[in-house]
């Protein structure tokens, strides 16, 4: 074994008095990978910023971080500044933020050649050529003075990639860095980072909450836990023996187990749909231009969509695929362009949308931090819904009917004076279902409403979901890019992309057998811990 | 994170502080102030600060601690009725503009702001003072119309930013009327975002009654007045420097204490605070 790059000893962090890293002890070697894993609050990106003497103000850092001897914790902020960016690549989650959005992507990587190497201008913009050529943006398609907002996302990584790497790093942190991309997206990131790294020699830490990401590409892994390191090994042997009880938690929560495919009797197909979409189309005002009207721009294309009683359909697609946009039109949220939705048989429209046909269906939103009212008490909050009605229960009545649903959903009946920010991120999700729930609707819509989520959290809420699915007799339509929910939770899935439905099918049938080419590379590029640890463990055998 | 300092904490403290002292000095003078500030003695005339007269006297012989105090009303009395006025007007109508996503009510709003805004505030008040006579109410108006535009504008940006929040679009599959949302959602979200510029905009009224009450168009004599305090001070500001001193302290300091103020509740009132543990 050669030299550790990097070698953090006994790190511990303090802030306020609490313990937010408690002895970290990691090592890593030139080229390798080595995945940090853990929810949030784990201590996984507090320790990447430890490493870069970049942690908050007021947070006491003991231990050492060796990187090729040099302890980093006793660096002076001068020798830091070169280390940052210069002996240490950092590529964080959101690209659209980490980029200067005034600034060309030429300019951006070329300035950290100028600033860490001493490079002239017209060195320094030859360098970042080449760079962003082998990230893949070639200059004569993607000219040095395109600006960030003319890429997408994945493009975006791929200009702090090659920003990051530019300077010749012998050490890059990648802090969750496909977490904001689509799966397609994903997958060709992580082939680009492996490659950049396993070329120049560049250990790389990867942080993630994806168990599947990390074993596609971290050689050794760290599975961190309230600051602490409760786990570490070689990749495969430590999948294989998973010794602590928090790592076997984590993964079999990750792990979701797919639905199995309904009998014959439970099918309701016979009887008219609950909810029916045909020929939607939802327009959105284009960019302006100078001269003239704005062009639409057509988000949703003609959608058909069926769903009954007690059924669960999943709604798939990447983002600008439509299918946050349809699920606005078809919780009549926002105006329709043509085509129809009908609720129990009716009409239902933003315009025509009648308390008793608006309590038929409810929703709960991704973001379990902005789908709440921050002044309103919980109690508020999930009563919200009952004056849909007609014999809303008031005062005391009201009162046990909060409490009751707040104890369906897992919560505490006291919870309910409190405000939302005292609740964690799951406990939210739950108080949603509840605000969901109560006025007693036949479908439940789930706007990516697993995704921000934990996996333990996440598999909890599902098999919530299950729960309330089987005592209220619930439909649901689960919108999500997950595939992996799709498959755990629903009978029956649309694939959407370019605002038109490609496929549609039985889950599991969909699973075994995809019809449309965009569904086949939609399931190659979701990542599957089983399938990463098999190519792992195939790639050793050789 | 409980030891991170919060901004604005001592900031608020002297806001506060200020903003005490100007309402403390204007409800006093209500009911007693040292001298009658209007009554002359042209044998005490010209005094510098003596403990007889704390702040001096000026050119009739007034006292200008009492002048000083009285002039605190005027000043606070017409940057709040005109700070109410933006408020009570402005905020309605930047709810509205943003809650109707069709367009029409949003661009005829906020055109009608523009023109408002477009406006020079001083040829306005002229205009009032030559069509109803100077005075405090004249003053209250102008400078109420120009803050309507800025509560306005405020209220729409801060009301679109939270239409487009999750937490409104479940208001809204729970059947809520957009009317209502706006008052029962959207408004209180606003409420520290607008208390702040009410403060900003109370320190501009005092500035601007100050501005308009020099060149004679705010509050008429007898009752006194900072800008006019000041005015008549200019041509003994040699001889008599506390003339135009202490009213110019004093306008400065209430309109730091209100700036202040704002600002050291604008921390206290972010609700991203709260979610600090």
């Amino acid at each position: 074994m050669t030299a550790p790059l990097l070698s953090i000893e006994n790190l511990s962090l303090r802030l306020d008095g609490r313990d937010i890293l408690r002895s970290v002890s990691l090592t890593l070697a030139p080229g390798r990978v080595l995945g940090l894993v853990g929810e949030s609050g784990s201590g996984k990106s507090m320790t990447a910023l430890a490493v870069l003497g970049l942690a908050p103000p007021g947070a006491t850092a003991t231990g050492r971080v060796l990187l090729d001897g040099e302890d980093l914790l006793q660096a002076g902020e001068r020798r830091m500044r070169s280390v940052r960016g210069g002996d240490v690549g950092l590529v964080f989650q959101e690209p659209m933020t980490a980029l200067d959005p005034l600034q060309t992507i030429g300019d951006q990587v070329a300035e950290a050649v100028r600033l860490h190497r001493g490079a002239s201008r017209a060195e320094a913009r030859r360098a970042a050529a080449a760079m962003l050529e082998r990230v893949g943006l070639p200059a004569a398609r993607f000219p040095l003075s395109r600006h960030p907002h003319e890429l997408s996302g994945g493009q975006r990584q791929r200009v702090a990639i090659a920003a990051a790497m530019a300077a010749g790093p012998r050490l890059l942190i990648a802090d969750e860095p496909t977490t904001a991309l689509d799966v397609t997206t994903q997958a060709r990131i992580l082939d680009l980072l492996r490659q950049v790294t396993r070329e120049d020699g560049v250990g790389l830490i990867l942080i993630s909450h994806d168990l599947a990401v990390v074993a596609d590409l971290a050689d050794d892994i760290a599975i961190l836990k309230d600051g602490e390191v409760v786990e570490a090994g070689e990749t495969l042997s430590l999948f294989r023996e998973l010794r602590h009880p928090y790592s076997r938690a984590l993964v079999e929560a990750s792990a979701l187990r797919p639905r199995p495919p309904p009998g014959t009797a439970s099918r309701t197909v016979d009887a008219p749909p609950l909810l029916e979409a045909a020929g939607l189309i939802r327009e959105h005002n284009g960019a302006r231009r100078l001269w003239g009207p704005a062009r639409p721009f057509r988000a949703v294309d003609g959608v058909d969509l069926t769903l009954h009683a007690g059924e669960r359909v999943g709604l798939v697609g990447e983002s600008g695929s439509g299918k946050s946009t349809l699920l606005r039109a078809l919780l009549a949220l926002d105006d329709i362009q043509g085509g129809a939705v009908r609720l129990d048989g009716r009409r239902f429209e933003r315009r025509r949308a009648p308390a008793d046909l608006r309590r038929k269906i409810q929703v709960v939103f991704q973001d379990p931090y902005g789908s709440f009212d921050p002044r309103w008490k919980v109690a508020d909050l999930i009563a919200e819904p009952l004056r849909l009605s007609p014999d809303a229960p008031i005062g005391a009545a009201r009162r046990r009917r909060v409490e009751a649903m707040l104890e369906q959903v897992g919560l505490k009946p006291a919870d309910a004076d409190r405000r939302p920010h005292a609740f964690s991120g799951g406990q939210r999700q739950r108080i949603a279902i509840a605000r969901a729930l109560i006025v007693e609707p036949q479908i439940l819509a789930l706007d990516e409403a697993v995704s921000a989520l934990d996996v333990r959290v996440r598999a909890q809420i599902l098999s919530l979901l299950d729960d309330l699915s089987e005592r209220l007799g619930l439909a649901y339509l689960f919108v999500t890019h997950d595939l992996s929910v799709v498959r755990a939770a629903t009978d029956r899935l649309l694939v959407m992309q370019n605002g038109k439905v490609v496929e549609t099918g039985e889950t599991a049938a969909v699973f075994a057998a995809p019809r449309h080419p965009y569904t086949r590379t939609l399931l190659a590029a979701t990542p599957d811990l089983e399938r990463a640890l098999a190519a792992r463990a195939a790639q050793v055998a050789l | 994170m409980s030891a991170a300092p919060r901004p604005g904490r001592s900031g608020l403290a002297l806001g506060l502080v200020l903003t005490g002292l100007l309402a403390g000095a204007a409800v006093l003078s209500l009911v007693w102030t040292p001298y009658d500030p209007a009554a002359q003695d042209i044998g005490r005339r010209l005094l510098p600060p003596s403990a007889a007269h704390l702040l001096g006297t000026d050119h009739f012989g007034r006292d200008v601690l009492s002048m000083v105090m009285a002039g605190a009303r005027a000043s606070l009395g017409v940057a709040l009725a005109a700070t109410a006025i933006g408020l009570g007007v402005g905020a309605p109508l930047g709810l509205l503009a943003a809650s109707r996503r069709d367009g029409v009510v949003d661009e005829a709003v906020m055109r009608v702001n523009d023109i408002v805004f477009a406006f020079p505030a001083l040829v306005l008040a002229i205009l009032l003072a030559a069509v109803f006579g100077p005075g405090a109410a004249g003053a209250i108006v102008a400078i109420g119309l120009f803050n309507v535009p800025v509560f306005a504008r405020l209220t729409r940006a801060g009301a679109l930013g939270q239409w487009s929040r999750d937490y409104v679009s479940a208001a809204r599959a729970a059947g809520r009327s957009d009317l209502a949302i706006s008052i029962e959602h959207i408004a209180p979200n606003l409420a520290g975002l607008l208390i702040v510029q009410a403060a900003i905009q109370a320190a501009l009224g005092v500035g601007a009654e100050a501005g308009l009450s020099y060149v004679g168009l705010g509050v008429q004599p007898p009752s006194p007045s900072w800008g006019r305090m000041l005015n008549d001070a200019q041509t003994l500001a040699g001889t008599a420097p506390w003339l135009a001193v202490f009213p110019g302290l004093a306008i400065a300091l209430s309109v730091l204490g209100l700036s202040l103020l704002g600002e050291g509740l604008r921390d206290r009132l972010d609700p991203a605070w709260e979610r600090r543990p």
